[in-house]
């Protein structure tokens, strides 16, 4: 992939596209919201995934999801290529992986999406993150910035293409 | 064979938590069937002690999809404890916001919830029957789902700030006018929602014609009906007395004073749900039952007020009826009003005064109560409070839509669980059916269930052949 100076913006054509979610109630699971007031271009802040974003889906050339996680260690990130998926409906909440099956469906395609998931510290009932989530959201912010940019992330030889469920840790340079 | 009781658990494609009992007797025909909400709130009892002006922000709270019906009922009610008067524009302002949240409340109850058992067929396979479904099979008809409630939900952002629980209304009016912007923005959506209604409505016309047994079964019996009007037979949702009519379209009560809701409503705490009954008092428990919503709404009016969704009630009234009786006929009611909404939305924000800024007024408690009662989507919401002199809450009580409605959608489950459920055989589809006839009244369970206290219950220990050995009763 060719690294661009700046990430297309949407009235240029179809751009990136970031998707960040998230409470912003309970502490590290800000960190999404965190990560995306640091980026450029077209961001989409929300409390939860719901069915009315496949409407920007089908202006978008990529599409970057970013999201706290309780099943990694606190601090580290897992970047991780999504594909639409035909998953059980949901109850309550949607997966991106179900957003892009309803882009799919409704807008006749699905953009090439990823998901960046971070690492909690702590959930508790506070507006105030940890400082290992702000650290991780800081670095969550760069590694979609890269994405956005076409560079390659963190992991040294890996194109963005081929990376699957690849858990990057904060320590590791790039 | 003994007795049995069928139940369902989770009732699925409803805002909030709740099941379903069907007890079947010893002939395998139904004896009873209940509809049981399975949540605790508290709202009416967290609030005590708090400033009065805090309550629209706390009561929206109770609810991620009508959040703007509660900061409405709720600013009125703390206009009352004012005792002002809301500027003309903040009124103009309050009913637009008003308008929109049933626009997309609405297509959130029709495309989301009921939709898959309206296009596919009530006995369709439970994996078709949700929105992928749909989706897969209509993608026009998903895509025009979405945009409706994208539309409703994106005109509450621009005018109060923010989707869900937005702070814009306010007691004494709304907290800043209208943007010359903003309302450009919002007048150039609304032909993208004409056009979705114009489809959808094209579509689904033809589609309701499919269900006659569930035109015949679903809560499909004589209630009163409830709701604002505007004192001239058109509808309206923000303001004005109650009236109250029977299922012969004949007028029971008129010009009901909503300061006055305790004289002819009354609330009774049923024994296996976190959700009260209402019903009207001059006839009793449980005699007094009646209906909200959009198919009440539409039985207490002549006609909607514009033109479009005239012409679409008049298709309505032409096969069905009037007054509207099943409660089959909420869905096609609701896109009646999304479709007013819309064109009532038109109206407003080309009032040559939408732009003007006076719109709040400002004051102390000078009233120590108050009532604020306003439609939400689902029907008449009530909010009543009672301050001490300093303004902080020493009681509230609410009286939700849902409420309302709950001693029908009580005799609506056995109805249908009576007409589908039979000699002990019950299908997959049969099961659907009890579910589809709440879903009919797009219940929303999380505002609906907002007292405190332990959860009144009666227990029944039943042996292996289905006879009753022992009850518990907790109050």
């Amino acid at each position: 992939m060719e690294a661009s100076s700046t990430p297309k913006s949407a009235t240029n054509g179809p751009g990136p596209l970031v998707i960040a979610y998230g409470s912003l109630l309970r502490q590290d699971d800000a960190m999404a919201w965190r990560a995306a007031e640091l980026l450029p271009g077209e961001v989409i802040r929300e409390h939860q995934l719901t069915p009315e974003l496949v409407t920007h889906l089908q202006k978008a050339s990529l599409v970057i999801f970013i999201d706290a996680a309780v099943d990694l260690s606190p601090g580290s990130i897992r970047l991780k290529a999504l594909h639409p998926a035909k998953l059980q409906p949901w109850s309550h909440h949607i997966l991106p992986e179900q957003l892009l099956t309803l882009a799919e469906q409704v807008n006749g395609e699905a953009p090439p999406a990823f998901l960046i998931s971070g690492g909690v510290q702590d959930t508790g009932l506070s507006e105030q993150m940890t400082e290992t989530g702000k650290k991780c959201a800081a670095t969550m912010a760069d590694l979609a910035r890269r994405l956005m940019y076409g560079k390659r992330p963190f992991c040294p030889g890996s194109p963005i293409d081929d990376l699957t469920n690849v858990v990057i840790n904060d320590n590791i340079g790039g | 064979m003994p007795a049995q009781k069928i139940i369902i658990d989770p009732v699925t494609r409803i805002e909030g938590h709740a099941k379903i009992t069907i007890q079947l007797a010893e002939d395998g025909q139904v004896a009873d069937a209940r509809f049981h909400v399975t949540q605790l709130r508290g709202f009416e009892k967290l609030c005590e002690n708090r400033p009065f002006y805090e309550m629209p922000s706390l009561m929206a709270r109770i609810c991620g999809i009508c959040p703007v019906s509660h900061l409405i009922a709720s600013s009125k009610a703390c206009d009352a404890i004012l005792a002002v008067g809301i500027p003309p524009n903040g009124v103009r302002l309050r009913r637009i916001l008003n308008l929109a949240q049933i626009l997309q409340s609405h297509a959130l109850s029709v495309f989301h919830l009921s939709s898959p058992d309206l296009l596919f067929g009530m006995d369709a396979p439970p994996e078709k029957r949700n929105l992928f479904g749909v989706a897969a099979a209509s993608p026009e008809v998903a895509k025009d789902g979405i945009r409706l409630r994208q539309i409703g939900q994106q005109i509450i952002e621009l005018l109060a700030g923010k989707r869900i629980h937005p702070a814009w209304v306010v007691p004494g009016g709304v907290s800043a006018p209208l943007t010359e912007d903003k309302r450009d923005q919002i007048l150039a959506m609304l032909p993208d929602g004409f056009g979705a209604m114009d489809r959808t409505l094209e579509r689904f016309r033809h589609i309701f014609f499919r269900f006659p047994e569930e035109m015949a079964s679903f809560a499909n019996f004589q209630s009163m009906f409830l709701g604002l009007t505007d004192g001239a037979g058109k509808l309206e949702f923000y303001d004005g007395p109650l009236r109250i009519v029977g299922s012969d379209g004949a007028v029971i009560a008129d010009g009901l004073k909503p300061e006055s809701y305790q004289n002819y409503l009354g609330e009774v705490a049923e024994h296996d749900s976190y959700l009260k009954s209402a019903y009207y008092r001059p006839m009793g428990y449980p005699d007094g039952v009646y209906r909200v919503g959009p198919l009440a709404r539409l039985n207490l009016v002549t006609n909607c007020g514009t033109p479009r969704a005239d012409h679409e009630l008049g298709i309505l009234r032409s096969f069905a009826g009037s007054p509207l009786v099943s409660s089959f006929h909420y869905h096609h009611a609701r896109l009646i009003e999304m479709l007013h909404c819309l064109e009532r939305m038109g109206e407003l924000l080309q009032a040559p005064d939408v732009l003007d800024p006076h719109v709040r007024a400002f004051a102390q408690p000078n009233c120590e109560e108050g009532v604020g009662i306003s439609e939400a989507p689902r029907g008449m919401l009530l909010h009543h409070y009672k301050v001490d002199k300093n303004g902080l809450i020493k009681f509230a009580n609410l009286i939700i839509a849902t409420g309302h409605n709950n001693l029908a959608m009580n005799r609506g489950v056995k109805q249908v669980a009576t007409y589908f459920v039979k000699d002990g055989h019950f299908t997959e589809g049969a099961l659907n059916r009890v579910e589809a006839v709440i879903r009919a009244f797009d219940p929303c369970l999380s505002c609906s269930t907002h007292a405190y206290g332990q959860m009144p219950m009666k227990l029944e220990l039943q042996g292996p052949d289905g006879s009753l050995l022992d009850t518990q009763i907790r109050n």
